[in-house]
């Protein structure tokens, strides 16, 4: 039995238990309705997504004012209704899905990025590099995200690559401590040790020993970082900072249908539904991430 | 213990300065001149250039930064070009509002989620546990903007009970406490809830049962006041997520806070008040968060213990 | 009906988890009982039931998962089986209280140890909250701790003085029936002699019942009067120390002298009892140690009772009924 592994070459070997690692996890999500339930809303948004972008035109069917349809109530024929300028809202919905998902996912892609790279290194080296990446992320910390993102938004003007940018330096300190504090664990364990002593760089360590140790963490918190980003994001657009009118942006359309709230309400209902389901999608899976990736902590 | 404190309000120092140096510094790549905009259309380069120097907007960013610093601390932050005011007077005169919102949010925050944590917690694995922990999700993920906007439909202008804006009577801020009280309660309900069910699990909750001390008394004296341990560490941060949250609430209630100051500032370019706004905010939450730590201390005697040696 | 007077009389006491994973069988069908002012040690491997015997004795097994039957159970003429919770918290640290296993984490970290004791007098004796801090401080200078010390928190105290604080709750109100589990098994041995000598004194004194949960011979016969000897969730034999220790009958009780290191003979070998205590979701049908049992026969695997070998002594084993059946031990 045990001579059986041995046909294996090292690289298969590894191969192989990554992917029944992969496939343990699966195997543990999977029983969680909840996070099932997550998967399926977010793969159905993002087929919509991509729908909306084949079968609408941005110009004529997104844009373009229609007085004559304004404000019609939902129907057959706008199932959503129409908002002030007569443009259909669930077509607007569908495709502003993509400013949503792509803006929460690249900033939460910035953030892990930096955000890893950073804490990885801080808590690999160790000593003062750690302690000034520490101080830095407090301090960043220490000024409220909706602020700070305000503050960017001003200083770099308004578009979506500023916005990502600016939510994706946000939660940059979040990283930076969640990858600290999953190397921590890991960094005195023999093998590391072993791995220094027989001269492996420590790029080639910090690659291939630290980091896959230390993936769960960072796992979920890219999941919910995704959900807090089209949060804030939806925040900064309602503010008018985010991405300019007249995109699609559901913050922003929620804001413009402010002023119709008392005869025509669906105008911020819907908006407002679809940014709670994306976010919501994106904790559910968060939540069952963790719970799969470690069972120890299920309780 | 007073050592303790002074050590942190120390640490704290460079915190501030750094904080409201990234702020400043984002405020002054922003677009807009103040100077320019102050005088006359048809001033000279000469004139403008006086009026900087007069201004003390000259020189590099680090000293202007520090000048600006050492105003701070005289109590001043220049004037507010869309209000003619001084930003500092405006800044108190409108703070108070946000503290006040933010303070009955927290309250509000937990009073849903002390409670709704522990019956999810000592009712685990039942359908209390799934119905709380739903909620919570839901909270969560709601945009506080949108539940804002909701309630204000419902109550003010279906039902008519409350009014939907400004800070007119103590009715006023009902609306905005509970939204932002609900949008920070579903993190707090999740925190709680672990907390508690981490402490029920632990054996001095068995020596108290074995004294004969009632499942009410063993749940609410002898867990509740471990499982607040870390929720009190968290209202920091809370209180940090509520001021941050306020800057949407405030302008969706029209409350007349800093955060909605803020907004408008922003939007009519008047930077010195912007400016002035976000650093004061900003020292102010960090001058909280130490607090909360003090408060922390004084809660857990294990680590008052470790410093008051 | 038994005519000694008895402090605790519980029969055939039955207690599982059902779990998940199966269904737990803790503890399966078993007798004891306390005379006044004894002191009895049960004892046996982890995972014996002895823990989960205490807990129900306190009428305090988790339920679900845990699901307790019982014939009776009297604490001192007292029906337990048919007292409301109400009254079970009357009864719980005032006619029977229990000392835990670990000192380190019995204790609330958040009041301070004059509190935790004052609360036990305050719940259950009629006086005022002044009055029953008054008595916690002399209590904790009965076990040896300074009554300045009332205002501390167990996070100031060593070990051993945790477990003086723990056995001070204990027996704040005087128990009739006093139920230490393991007391002294987290603790340094130097401190260890310390707490056992303290529970000796403090038994006499307050002439408390005592069952002495461990799996320390030395401890009992240092201790008790009495020893019953638990094997997977049963009592299997039980006597005067007299009776256990040098008339021992059970096979399990035989095996368990074996695997003691014998100080008047150094050079002996130990003889560890083979294989593993049964897996409790799946315990052997008939006597639970025949798999392990050098003496096993066929009647093993039929249900088993108790035989009296004498007034006191009593042996859950079925060979006993073969003529002429002796143990090893017994030879020598």
């Amino acid at each position: 039995m045990v001579g059986e592994k041995w046909k294996y070459s090292a690289d298969e070997l590894k191969e192989y238990k990554k992917r029944s690692m992969a496939k343990e996890v699966w195997r543990n999500y999977k029983k969680s309705p909840s996070a099932m339930l997550g998967l399926v809303i977010l793969v159905v948004i993002i087929i919509l997504a991509i729908v909306a972008q084949v079968i609408f035109d941005y110009d004529e069917d997104i844009v373009q004012q229609n007085i004559m349809n304004r404000l019609q109530k939902p129907s057959a024929e706008h199932i959503f209704g129409t908002d002030q300028y007569g443009r259909d809202i669930f077509a607007r919905i569908l495709y502003g899905a993509k400013y949503s998902l792509s803006v929460g996912i690249v900033s939460v892609a910035i953030s892990c990025f930096i955000g890893s790279t950073l804490g990885l290194i801080a808590g690999y080296y160790g000593g003062r590099l750690e302690n000034i990446i520490l101080r830095t992320c407090e301090v960043f910390v220490g000024i409220p995200s909706v602020l700070l993102g305000i503050a960017i938004m001003a200083a770099f003007g308004q578009s979506i690559v500023v916005l990502m940018l600016a939510i994706g330096l946000v939660y940059v300190p979040m990283f930076a401590r969640t990858a600290r504090a999953a190397v921590l664990p890991v960094r005195d364990q023999e093998y590391i040790e072993a791995a220094k002593v027989s001269g492996v760089s420590d790029f080639r360590i910090i690659f291939t020993h630290v980091l896959p140790n230390s993936m769960s963490p960072i796992i979920v918190q890219v999941t919910m970082g995704v959900a807090n980003g089209i949060l804030t994001a939806s925040q900064l657009s309602f503010l008018g900072l985010g991405i300019p009118v007249p995109a699609p942006e559901w913050g922003a359309m929620l804001s413009s249908g402010r002023e119709f709230i008392r005869d025509y309400s669906y105008l911020t209902f819907f908006p407002g539904l679809a940014i709670m389901i994306t976010v919501l999608a994106f904790n559910l899976m968060g939540d069952g991430l963790r719970d799969a990736l470690d069972p120890k902590l299920k309780q | 213990m007073i050592r303790y404190i002074v050590k942190r309000a120390v640490m704290m120092i460079p915190v501030i300065l750094a904080v409201s140096f990234v702020v400043y510094f984002l405020m002054d790549l922003a677009p807009g001149d103040i100077v320019t905009s102050l005088m006359p259309q048809d001033a000279t380069e000469h004139e403008i250039e006086m009026m900087r120097e007069e201004m003390g907007l000259n020189g590099p960013l680090i000293e202007r930064y520090f000048r600006y610093m050492k105003n701070l601390l005289k109590g001043d932050l220049g004037v507010s070009l869309s209000m003619k005011r001084p930003v500092m007077e405006v800044f108190l005169e409108r703070f108070p509002n946000t503290l006040k919102l933010a303070f009955w949010s927290i309250i509000v925050a937990m009073i849903i989620s002390v409670p709704l944590g522990i019956a999810a917690a000592t009712h685990h694995r039942t359908w209390v546990d799934g119905v709380s922990m739903i909620a919570s999700m839901i909270g969560v993920s709601m945009p506080a903007f949108w539940l804002g906007i909701l309630l204000i439909l419902l109550f003010s202008l279906k039902l008519g009970w409350l009014p939907s804006g400004g800070s007119s009577s103590f009715k006023s801020i009902i609306l905005p406490a509970l939204t932002l009280g609900t949008a920070q309660a579903g993190n707090l309900t999740r925190i709680t809830r672990s907390s508690m069910l981490e402490v029920i699990r632990q054996d001095y909750l068995r020596t108290a049962r074995a004294k004969g001390v009632s499942e009410r008394h063993v749940i609410y004296k002898h867990a509740l006041k471990n499982a607040l341990i870390p929720i009190i560490t968290i209202l920091g941060s809370t209180f940090g997520n509520a001021l941050g949250g306020a800057v949407v609430i405030e302008t969706v209630f029209s409350w007349p806070g800093v955060a909605r100051l803020t907004v408008t500032a922003i939007n009519t370019r008047d930077m010195t008040l912007a400016t002035g706004c976000i650093i004061m905010f900003t020292i102010f939450l960090n001058l909280t968060l130490l607090l909360v730590d003090i408060a922390y201390a004084y809660v857990d005697p294990r680590i008052k213990a470790q410093y008051s040696k | 009906m038994d005519k000694r007077d008895l402090v605790l009389d519980v029969k055939n006491l039955v207690v599982r988890y059902e779990t998940e994973d199966g269904i737990v069988k803790a503890v399966n069908g078993l007798n004891l009982q306390i005379e006044r002012g004894k002191a009895i040690g049960l004892v046996g491997e982890t995972g014996a039931g002895k823990t989960t015997t205490a807990l129900s004795l306190l009428r305090l097994i988790p339920k679900p998962p845990g699901v307790e039957e019982c014939d009776h159970m009297f604490l001192d003429g007292l029906d337990m089986l048919s007292l409301s919770v109400k009254e079970l918290e009357k009864v719980r640290g005032k006619d029977i209280s229990m000392i835990f296993q670990d000192p380190m984490t019995a204790l609330n970290p958040v009041l301070t140890v004059g509190d935790q004791i004052a609360e036990s007098i305050f719940l259950h004796e009629d006086v005022s909250y002044a009055e029953a801090r008054k008595r916690a401080i002399e209590m904790l200078e009965v076990v040896g701790i300074p009554g300045e010390r009332a205002n501390e928190y167990p996070h100031q105290f060593s070990g051993g003085m945790k477990q003086r604080v723990v056995i001070a709750i204990a027996l704040a109100c005087h128990p009739k029936l006093l139920i230490a589990d393991e007391p002294t098994t987290a603790l340094d041995v130097t401190i260890q002699a310390q707490v056992l000598d303290l529970m000796k004194n403090l038994r006499k004194h307050y002439k408390t019942s005592l069952i002495m949960i461990t799996h320390d011979l030395g401890i009992v016969a240092e201790i008790c009067d009495e020893v019953a000897v638990m094997y997977s969730g049963n009592i299997v034999e039980r006597g005067t120390l007299e009776d256990v220790f040098n008339k021992t009958k059970h096979p399990y009780t035989e095996g368990l002298f074996n695997s003691l290191p014998n100080i008047n003979d150094r050079k002996a070998m130990l003889t560890p009892i083979k294989g593993l205590m049964p897996d409790p979701t799946n315990i052997p049908v008939g006597c639970p140690f025949h798999p392990r049992c050098p003496y096993m026969g066929e009647d093993c695997k039929q249900p088993q009772w108790e035989r009296a070998i004498s007034d006191t002594h009593f042996v859950r084993c079925s060979a006993y009924d073969r003529p002429g059946f002796r143990i090893e031990r017994e030879e020598r």
